[in-house]
């Protein structure tokens, strides 16, 4: 699903003398089958941005456009639910949005909620569940008895039995230990890989994620698009970055300093790859 | 004052109900005067459980727990330890509780009853020391995360702890964010002594700190100086760890013939042994 906004702003309170601008002037294209994410320190307008995506925000300027559906200042709210079920959101600290009695009623939610028969539920459950590394022993179980990483795990997969087309990731990994962030990252690009129409946007400030499982970059400052690209365009800008209060992942900061003259060339940002550059470096430069 | 252990941690078992799970299940440790150690392992290690523990938010269900030799079992004791330890939580937005800067800075010290000249003293202290001076009069509500979380620790600073307590004190922070706190946790305990028990899985925070705790199921399973805990692959795999960048990419390097010398630990000292070999080529 296409994903286009154009001049697209957003004041919260319009019209009250609590009136607050917290994005503005936002033009964003994304086709299908992407991973896009967009970084920005707290504050900055990411979470903002995205919520519009899915309907929950009405733009109060300029336009956005979702698959099929066109979306203008004034429109209601009520006629975007469809886009629900099409984008999906997974908030930060996701967890705390459980509430049903059992983890298989809670995944089932969004499902029932969107009209899919008994059956297809229960084998929409059961396929997110795997999904998400739940095992099936735990369907039974009240969410309230899991492990923080179970639970949020459970609300993920709520998400994804929406059968959702484009996922947006809010902090996903947000307080969750390195292994664990890992797995939740790889999981997501998983579900990306399996069809070619889905996409992810990934909501975050860690580089080092943005820039692993991210193919293009949006970075936001004071509710702007201030700086757009590949992975390796955004960080050929650290000092841009440093103004937008972020930074380069250690890799780049690192193989910058040895070779200021920033030829070097990164894909995973991994420990191994960046020991390779840093060796052809030494070595004198040589062939990429 | 004698030299005391800040933190004596004694076969302590603590669980959160009756015929629940032993979160802690005998734990010992000691933490001294003026140390910089960063507890870790993975969500649900015990970890937060433990920082709970030392100021008495909870108290062990066996063992005990020592503050510079205060009791935390203690009615009497207790009410030193807490002017003793300062904790600053996760969530910068659940620990402010005033409408300005100052007057959250200056709201434990209200409960103090320490006299209204010495308070402003201290308080006017405490926010320069945080690096919030020009922002007395500000919300905190108007405040960056990092800001909010360095109003978190004026208010605690105020109070002159001698233990200060960061229960993943940065997790919500963006990276700039991260700096400010750490930054000013790191001039506390160079230039006012204060020892500093840092619970994390930020890797590269853990790499601050003098020495690293590793816990798991409950237990301590590794000990000492950072770098040396973090070539324990296996223990930092089995308590959800990774080693941090710099430390794979030493490895990394070693296995290209790339040499770092072993004191360059920083990325910075890294950097600068890279750039000498550089140059030599």
């Amino acid at each position: 699903m296409q994903i286009k906004a154009q001049n697209l702003g957003f004041t919260y309170g319009e019209g009250t003398p609590f009136e607050k601008k917290a994005v503005s002037g936002i033009d964003v294209d994304i086709p299908p089958g992407s991973r896009i994410a967009v970084v920005g320190h707290t504050g900055s307008g990411k979470s903002t941005l995205v919520q519009h995506l899915n309907g929950l925000l009405v733009p109060t300027e300029g336009t956005l456009t979702v698959g099929e559906t066109t979306i203008r200042p004034g429109m209601k709210q009520k006629v975007l639910h469809h886009l629900r079920r099409t984008v999906g959101m997974v908030f930060q600290y996701p967890e705390h949005q459980l509430f049903e009695e059992t983890v298989e009623k809670d995944i089932a939610f969004a499902p029932n909620n969107f009209g899919a028969g008994e059956k297809e539920t229960a084998e929409r459950v059961r396929r997110a569940a795997e999904a998400v590394g739940l095992d099936e022993s735990l369907l039974s179980r009240s969410p309230f008895e899991l492990s923080g990483g179970q639970m949020r795990r459970v609300a993920i997969a709520g998400v994804l039995a929406g059968h959702p087309d484009v996922l947006i990731l809010d902090e996903p990994a947000a307080g969750l230990d390195p292994k664990g962030r890992r797995a939740m990252m790889e999981m997501f690009s998983r579900w990306q890989q399996e069809q070619p129409f889905r996409s992810y946007i990934l909501v975050t400030h860690h580089m080092e994620d943005a820039a692993k499982y991210a193919d293009y970059l949006y970075v936001m400052n004071a509710g702007s698009i201030v700086m757009e690209g590949t992975p390796a365009e955004v960080f050929q800008s650290p000092a841009r970055l440093k103004e937008a209060r972020l930074d380069v992942p250690a890799a780049v900061r690192i193989l910058t300093e040895i070779d200021g003259s920033g030829s070097f060339s990164l894909n995973t940002y991994e420990a191994d790859e960046t020991a390779d550059e840093i060796a052809r470096i030494l070595r004198g430069g040589g062939p990429l | 004052m004698a030299e005391e252990t800040a933190v004596q941690v004694n076969n302590v078992t603590y669980r959160y109900a009756e015929g629940a799970p032993s979160v802690l299940s005998g734990l010992s440790l000691k933490v001294e005067q003026n140390e910089w150690v960063a507890i870790t392992g993975h969500n649900g290690s015990g970890k937060s459980t433990l920082a709970r523990l030392i100021n008495g938010l909870l108290l062990p269900e066996h063992g005990d727990i020592l503050v510079q030799g205060l009791n935390s079992a203690s009615e009497d004791d207790k009410v030193h330890i807490r002017r003793k330890v300062g904790m600053v939580f996760q969530n910068p937005d659940n620990q402010i509780v005033a409408p300005t800067v100052q007057d959250d800075v200056a709201f434990g010290l209200e409960n103090t009853g320490v006299d209204p000249q010495t308070m402003e003293k201290r308080v006017a202290w405490a926010i320069k020391a945080a690096g919030l001076a020009g922002l007395e009069h500000a919300e905190p509500h108007n405040l960056s995360g990092g800001q909010k979380q360095r109003v978190a620790i004026a208010g605690i600073l105020a109070l002159k702890p001698d233990i200060l307590v960061l229960d993943e004190a940065t997790s919500m922070l963006d990276p700039l964010g991260k700096k400010e706190v750490m930054s000013l946790a790191g001039r506390l305990h160079k230039e006012e002594n204060v020892t500093v028990i840092s619970i994390t899985h930020d890797l590269e925070e853990v790499l601050r700190a003098d020495r690293m705790i590793v816990m798991n199921q409950g237990v301590v399973t590794a000990d000492g100086k950072p770098d040396d805990v973090f070539r324990e692959k296996e223990i930092l795999d089995r308590a959800g760890l990774e080693q941090p960048f710099s430390v794979r990419l030493r490895e990394e390097l070693a296995r290209r013939e790339v040499v770092i010398p072993e004191n360059a630990v920083s990325e910075k000292a890294m950097v600068s042994a890279l750039c000498r070999l550089k140059h030599k080529t």
